[in-house]
């Protein structure tokens, strides 16, 4: 903690309060997320609504908080599913090779070789919509890129003298691999880890956006946006302030991945 | 030749192989499409007789071999939603989507460019401090709400754009391609922004190298070795990076045709995923697929006209 960049440090310090809104938001909003008041349509920002009031009267600012823990945790989820099961299979064929690498490995490149909104859409159409379901889709296109990114480390590691040290001592396969190559990922995850936590974010909004992603009663900041969208020119926070709070998650954590990387960099 | 039939082979057999999984994908899907298109309120009859007329009740092979034997010849079959041929409901919104794919392509290439090699040219000085962080915050815009922004400072501050006037281009070029300036624009702005770093860090690389120096130490000024030297050595794996590009740009374009209402393949493939249409969203599949695959290929091409060494390398 000590050494750390100071540019660090305070991404890391707003990452946390981004993720602390979003867990509160998740339990406790200041105003109910769906109590309409007719008196406060279209209200504009005060004291007592931050930012300001919808359609229906509803408190924008409880709704961002809330929206923002369906999304943080869907994308939380996501990005879970892709390090798990990625950097297991990654690390089995990257260890063992052969045929079930070459085979798992031209499946991943033909999937990363699509755009990722195309890929999502058709697994939207596979597993419809609703924010379980694009928990798993969204999951299952991170894998790829956790089995390249572990495949890779598992490649440079399993040549190491210690590696080889700890077959001659006669440490089972399985052992090797888990506790004593995949422990030693972890900058290269974490950096990942990052980086699709990012991906998953502006995904789950894009396709909230379009209404293939959380449905309501559920809010998400995407889905918040497509509604607001209409009311552009009467209550223009309505569509800002969600947009706003996107802009901030994706920005923080870009630049805490950028700092991660120049971190492992460096050494 | 001989590489490009062995390239053209393999991409059929990709799209046999996409179009299978995505038939037995369907197939497996819980939902029923007839029940979809009539609503909840049909009864039990109408959608048996819905589905005996989709073909629904075959075996999957069957269908499979069906829809097959009809696509290698060019008929992908009726829309379930708008009820007419699928390969009519898209050539128009493919026109659409590719004039605006071009347009955002234009958008992004013409400022990057320059931008990036200034960027490198200043590079650790402040200008180059104020375009990284400017680029970062760009970056961090989804391409929809950038739409948004777009259309209220355009539409609602300078007044003039009016959203929802979307006109075909096989109607009218000159007016479609107005109103699809702002749509290009909303797509393009994060993407420049990619470019310019990618070519930027592309640079450096290039001027660090000792062939720089020695044009330098000869005699070059700054701006010959820069320009003439580094800059046709950077652009190599901007290429490479351009393919990928095109792709991302596919993507930017589904989600901003929603944003402003175009009539583009993006929105099409949208419709289709909430009706459960799936003859559209099979064909749509398979014809994004193809334009990938083709676009990674023709990159591939290129890359090695510009690289003589690969063209050596066995295959």
């Amino acid at each position: 903690m000590k050494n750390m960049k100071k540019s660090l440090k305070i991404c890391l310090i707003i990452a946390a309060i981004l993720i602390l809104a979003a867990l509160i938001g998740h339990f406790w909003t200041p105003y109910s997320t769906t109590d309409m008041d007719v008196s406060l349509k279209n209200a504009p920002p005060s004291w007592q609504h931050l930012m300001g009031c919808d359609n229906f009267g509803r408190d924008i600012f409880s709704r961002v908080l809330n929206g923002m823990g369906t999304t943080v945790l869907v994308a939380l989820l996501t990005v879970g599913i892709g390090l798990i099961v990625g950097t297991v299979l990654g690390s089995l064929v990257g260890y063992y090779g052969g045929i079930v690498d070459t085979v798992l490995m031209r499946i991943c490149d033909v999937i990363l070789a699509f755009p990722t909104v195309l890929m999502v859409l058709v697994f939207i159409a596979i597993t419809g919509t609703g924010k379980y379901n694009i928990i798993y889709a969204l999951g299952f296109l991170f894998i790829p890129s956790f089995v390249r990114m572990s495949r890779g480390e598992i490649l440079k590691l399993k040549e190491m003298e210690y590696i080889k040290s700890a077959k001659v001592m006669g440490v089972s396969n399985i052992k090797i691999i888990f506790f004593h190559i995949i422990p030693n990922m972890r900058s290269a995850l974490l950096t990942s880890l990052v980086v699709g936590f990012n991906n998953a974010v502006l995904a789950e909004a894009s396709m909230s956006y379009l209404g293939l992603g959380v449905q309501p009663p559920d809010a998400s900041l995407g889905r918040m946006i497509s509604e607001a969208q209409n009311y552009l020119f009467r209550a223009p926070w309505y569509p800002i302030f969600p947009g706003i709070v996107i802009i901030i998650i994706i920005l923080t954590f870009s630049m805490l991945g950028e700092e991660l990387r120049d971190m492992e960099n460096a050494g | 030749m001989k590489y490009v039939l062995k390239r053209l082979a393999s991409l059929v057999i990709t799209l046999f192989f996409i179009s299978l999984v995505t038939f037995i994908a369907f197939d497996l899907i819980p939902g029923d499409s007839a029940l979809t298109s009539l609503g909840t309120n049909a009864t039990e009859e109408q959608i048996e007789k819905l589905r005996e007329e989709r073909g629904l009740n075959d075996p999957l092979s069957q269908r499979y071999l069906k829809w097959l034997s009809r696509a290698v010849r060019g008929d992908f079959g009726d829309s379930y939603q708008y009820k007419i041929p699928v390969t009519e409901l898209i050539g128009k919104r493919a026109v659409t989507t590719l004039l605006l794919a071009l347009m955002s392509f234009i958008f992004i290439y013409v400022p990057a460019i320059p931008l990036g090699m200034l960027a490198a040219k200043f590079t650790g000085k402040w200008q180059d401090r104020i375009s990284h962080v400017g680029s970062q915050v760009i970056m961090a815009i989804p391409p929809f709400f950038m739409g948004i922004l777009l259309t209220a400072l355009f539409g609602v501050v300078l007044n003039i754009f009016q959203p929802g006037n979307f006109v075909f281009p096989t109607d009218d070029l000159f007016k479609s391609l107005r109103y699809l300036v702002l749509p290009a624009i909303a797509i393009a702005l994060p993407k420049i922004a990619m470019v310019m770093k990618y070519l930027r860090n592309s640079v450096l690389e290039e001027t660090g190298k000792d062939y720089i120096k020695n044009a330098v130490a000869s005699g070059s000024t700054k701006k010959t070795a820069l320009w003439r030297h580094a800059f046709k050595n950077a652009m190599i794996p901007v290429i490479t990076f351009s393919t990928m590009m095109i792709g991302e740009i596919l993507s930017g374009s589904i989600v901003v045709e929603q944003v402003f209402s175009v009539q583009g393949i993006g929105r099409l493939m949208i419709t289709g995923i909430s009706m459960r249409d799936y003859p559209v969203i099979t064909a749509l599949v398979l014809y994004v697929a193809a334009i990938v695959i083709i676009i990674n290929m023709l990159g591939d091409f290129a890359y090695r006209l510009v690289d003589p060494r690969l063209r050596r390398q066995k295959l």
